[in-house]
């Protein structure tokens, strides 16, 4: 019973059937395409996209410096005396080209001065486009409404 | 050596007809080595003689690096062995320092690294199920664990920020809590779940191509897999029961209810079955913590510059190609003085060379596949 | 004598021009209805044999949850011609160690057999012209048709051996080693198969065998039915395709034309899909009884509207091959490849002793029931 059962098995493929079966199945359901470039995908608030640093409110402390592994943060202080009054650093050098993407430059601002923003699309014909100084350093003006809530990371309304 | 049968030793034909072995060079640039893996093959005909495996196309010195960066900076450097499990890398290395420090992890940060853990592990499995069976030639079988993956790394991206290489813990507990609408979205990834992985099954576990293809190749003895100190559904496939999950619980693995699947023959079959019942008991245990995750705090004490005292930890967690050890020597410094992974994908790899002798190169391309190997973790 | 020689007689013109007209008569019917019919047929069949890639694409898209090719042009129907301008523009390499003069002429070897086939194809009842003329939907309706179909798509193998062996790389020659072997294995269950038909329809001309399928009232699928399934398995094997790729096998060895670029490759590729479509029409016209209108009566309407039913007649027959086309699409998108050693049992073990099974139980078949 057994043997012909095996055989009938054989000739007649179910299970070969049943995998025609699904994939017919799949046939008919929607695609989860997305095309890409006409339809913009909606980035959770938590995407670790390229470094936005706000210089007016940073006060050069030098933490994400410090805490950046690739090395690929410069936080050059302003002169003693301007520094009493005008916190806002003389310089800041960022290399996006070796930036990890991690989020430990984040963690340590006191000031919320330095984000991951949502902007995605990273890639720059030059090298050169990727270092950004305190004048080309970007800066979301809508996102400058907001306080980052460091443990939440979530915008809290200033 | 060439396997002969008597008919062909005694032919009269053997004189004019004879044949020669020859080496093939199966990489570093090969679709199914999946990545820079170089194999040399000794072949007779299609059959594969001797094998021998060449490494370090993808070596980045990543042990060596983390020693020049403090104990923080080295995180995200870890999730980049394993770019397909990064986030249980990641638990990996943080579990070991909080051991040298002796820190403990709150209750709730241990049941969210269990979530974000094995989702990782689904993730990763996914992936591989996805190029195993497109190895062994089934395309679609490449999309749909893809589009569930899709739904993972989704998941990361809202929950961490990034879908590959989160950099998921700091070292003393996570970073954030799950956001807002996080848990409904993946409840209801783990109900669709199963019918999901049905699905596959049905495609490939009971296709009389699929099973002969790979029931039967790639045998390796439960005794050789211990003795090449192989670990994961790898090791479990030839019915060695060994999870680290269940076998050195950490991170609440204790509170879970769940079975380690078992193969018997320790055939590209049975590991096949491994994984993909493995995929079945993640949910599982995902589900269980969801259901059972306690309140309090995200991070344990940790100050803001972390010096371990100094010493030495060895900290082993169940990552998804198997078992993931870090050993990690601090001088008391900022920088760690030493930092060793044992790498699952490297010591699974050993077992090729066993596998694959006697079978043809088709089987060769799947016995890889069954290992589920990341050469970004062989190489390091 | 025909119409037009006649009718220059008639206008008592010299024997000269009479004779000139019936050179041109003759020229016109051995030289210039079949070039017409080459070319167009040509056309007609490259333009198929482009946009059958794309149908492949687009329909393993929708199986895989995703979409296919949709950028080029409305639904990505420009995208064969994209492709092709891509592999006209592609340097073109020629390795080192490889034999230049028969690297470069492996790829003609492979594509110029893939289109022979369809001379013999008959593509619909023949065509009335107002002057009362037929011309038939077919190139050269010989009447050892199926035998050149099969004795031509044997030496697309030549093209294909060929290249893997002159590339002189390793991974090349394998495939061309394995696919010389699986068209051995293969091939004689193919023919095995095809003769039952040729029992069942008592001529090798392929107009023959439809017109036998529509006097029986009945497709050879269902006396065939045995054939049918051998043929489909055999097809598939023959074509390099899902579950049968081996040759190609493309995450094994990379296939015999691991070593060609540019429009050398896309030879082979065109080549490929040419067979898939003259397999697909050749099932059709055996099994599914080729241009016959399912459900209609076919000599009625050809004597009523004789053109109406040749055009309705080629859109039957490409919705039949249309069918295998998808058929071997499906294949593709649910199976897994089968190793070397077994597709070669399940030729020589499997289908061959069904095959010659077969023609002895249709011979039987054809004794008794169906004289």
């Amino acid at each position: 019973m057994n043997a012909i059962g095996r055989f009938l098995q054989m000739v007649t493929f179910p299970e070969l059937l049943k995998g025609m079966a699904i994939t017919t199945k799949y046939l008919a359901k929607p695609k989860v395409t997305e095309s890409y470039p006409d339809a913009r995908p909606v980035l959770p608030y938590r995407t670790k996209g390229r470094l936005h640093v706000e210089i007016e409110t940073c006060i050069s402390c030098r933490m994400c410096e410090k805490a950046c592994p690739e090395g690929c943060i410069r936080v050059y202080p302003p002169p003693k005396e301007v520094f009493k009054t005008d916190k806002r650093p003389a310089e800041f050098y960022l290399n996006q080209e070796h930036c990890l993407h991690c989020g430990l430059c984040v963690d340590p601002c006191p000031t919320g001065s330095i984000h991951h923003s949502q902007e995605f699309e990273l890639a720059v014909v030059h090298y050169d486009d990727l270092l950004f100084d305190k004048e080309t350093l970007p800066y979301d003006l809508d996102q400058k409404r907001f306080r980052w809530n460091l443990l939440e990371n979530v915008p809290v309304k200033k | 050596m060439a396997v002969e049968t008597r008919a062909e030793k005694t032919s009269p034909l053997r004189e004019v007809l004879e044949t020669r072995q020859y080496e093939l060079n199966m990489g570093p640039q090969h679709p199914a080595t999946h990545g820079v893996y170089r194999a040399v093959l000794q072949l007779d005909g299609e059959r594969v003689l001797a094998m021998e495996s060449v490494l370090g196309y993808l070596h980045r010195g990543i042990e060596k690096w983390a020693e020049y960066r403090t104990w923080t900076q080295a995180t995200p450097i870890f999730d980049r062995l394993d770019y397909v499990g990064a986030v249980l890398n990641g638990h990996g290395y943080v579990g070991a320092v909080e051991k040298l420090l002796g820190v403990e992890v709150p209750r709730r940060a241990q049941y969210i690294r269990v979530v974000l853990g094995e989702l990782q592990r689904i993730a990763n499995h996914l992936l591989w199920l996805g190029t195993h069976a497109l190895d062994v030639g089934a395309m679609s079988m490449l999309f749909y664990p893809m589009r569930e993956r899709e739904v993972i790394l989704d998941l990361f991206e809202a929950m961490l920020g990034q879908r590959l290489l989160p950099n998921a813990y700091p070292i003393g507990g996570v970073r954030f809590d799950f956001p807002k609408g996080w848990e409904p979205v993946c409840r209801r990834f783990l109900a669709a779940f199963p019918g999901r992985v049905d699905d596959y099954e049905g495609l490939l576990t009971g296709n009389r191509i699929w099973r002969q293809r790979t029931i039967g190749v790639g045998v390796i003895s439960a005794k050789d897999a211990i003795a090449l100190s192989l670990s994961g559904p790898t090791l479990r496939g030839s019915g060695v029961n060994f999870d680290v999950r269940k076998a050195i619980p950490y991170s609440s693995y204790g509170d879970f209810e769940f079975e380690v699947p078992l193969g018997k023959n320790g055939d590209v079959f049975d590991r096949y079955l491994c994984r993909v019942r493995e995929m079945r008991q993640s949910a599982r245990i995902i589900q269980q913590a969801l259901d059972g995750m306690p309140e309090g705090e995200l991070r344990g004490k940790v100050g803001k510059i972390i010096r371990p005292p100094v010493g030495e930890a060895y900290y082993t967690v169940e990552a998804a190609k198997g078992q993931l050890g870090y050993y990690i020597v601090s001088d008391g410094g900022e920088k760690p003085w030493r930092v060793h992974v044992k790498s699952p994908s490297f010591v699974n790899l050993q077992g090729i060379e066993t596998m694959s002798r006697g079978n043809l190169i088709a089987d060769v391309v799947a016995i890889i596949g069954s290992l589920d190997i990341v050469l970004g973790e062989v190489d390091r | 004598m025909s119409r037009l020689a006649r009718s220059a007689g008639n206008r008592g013109s010299t024997p000269r021009e009479a004779k000139r007209a019936m050179t041109y008569e003759v020229l016109l019917n051995t030289v210039g209805w079949p070039l017409a019919k080459i070319v167009v047929l040509l056309a007609a069949v490259l333009t198929v044999v482009a946009y059958i890639g794309w149908f492949e694409r687009r329909l393993l898209g929708l199986f895989q949850s995703r979409l296919g090719p949709n950028r080029v042009g409305p639904l990505g129907l420009l995208q064969p011609v994209a492709d092709g301008l891509k592999l006209f523009l592609k340097e073109d390499i020629v390795p080192l160690n490889a034999r230049p003069f028969l690297f470069k002429l492996a790829p003609v070897f492979a594509f110029f057999p893939a289109f022979l086939g369809f001379a013999v194809v008959s593509w619909a009842l023949p065509w009335a012209t107002p002057s009362g003329r037929h011309h038939g939907f077919v190139v050269a309706d010989v009447d050892l048709g199926i035998l050149l179909v099969l004795a031509v798509s044997s030496l697309g193998i030549f093209g294909i051996i060929l290249g893997g062996w002159s590339s002189g790389s390793k991974y090349p020659l394998m495939g061309s080693l394995r696919s010389a072997s699986q068209m051995l294995a293969y091939e004689i269950p193919l023919t095995l198969s095809v003769i039952a038909v040729i029992l069942l329809g008592g001529s090798f001309r392929l107009s023959d065998i439809v017109a036998a399928q529509q006097k029986l009232g009945a497709y050879f699928i269902l006396p065939g039915l045995l054939a049918f399934g051998v043929y489909l398995i055999s097809a598939v094997a023959e074509t390099n395709r899902v579950p049968f790729d081996l040759p190609e096998g493309e995450s094994e060895i990379i296939g015999f034309h691991t070593e060609y670029s540019g429009m050398r490759f896309g030879f082979f590729f065109v080549a490929e899909y040419a067979n898939m479509v003259l397999i697909s029409v050749i099932a059709a016209s055996l099994f599914l009884g080729g241009y016959d209108l399912p459900g209609v009566d076919d000599a009625a309407l050809y004597a009523a509207h004789p053109n109406l039913a040749s055009a309705l007649g080629v859109f039957a027959f490409a919705a039949k091959s249309a069918l295998f086309a998808y058929f071997y699409v499906w294949i593709r998108a649910t199976f897994p490849r089968y190793r070397y050693d077994q597709l070669l049992r399940i030729g020589w073990v499997v289908l061959l002793p069904i095959a010659l099974a077969n023609v002895a139980l249709v011979a039987l078949l054809k004794l008794w029931l169906l004289r």
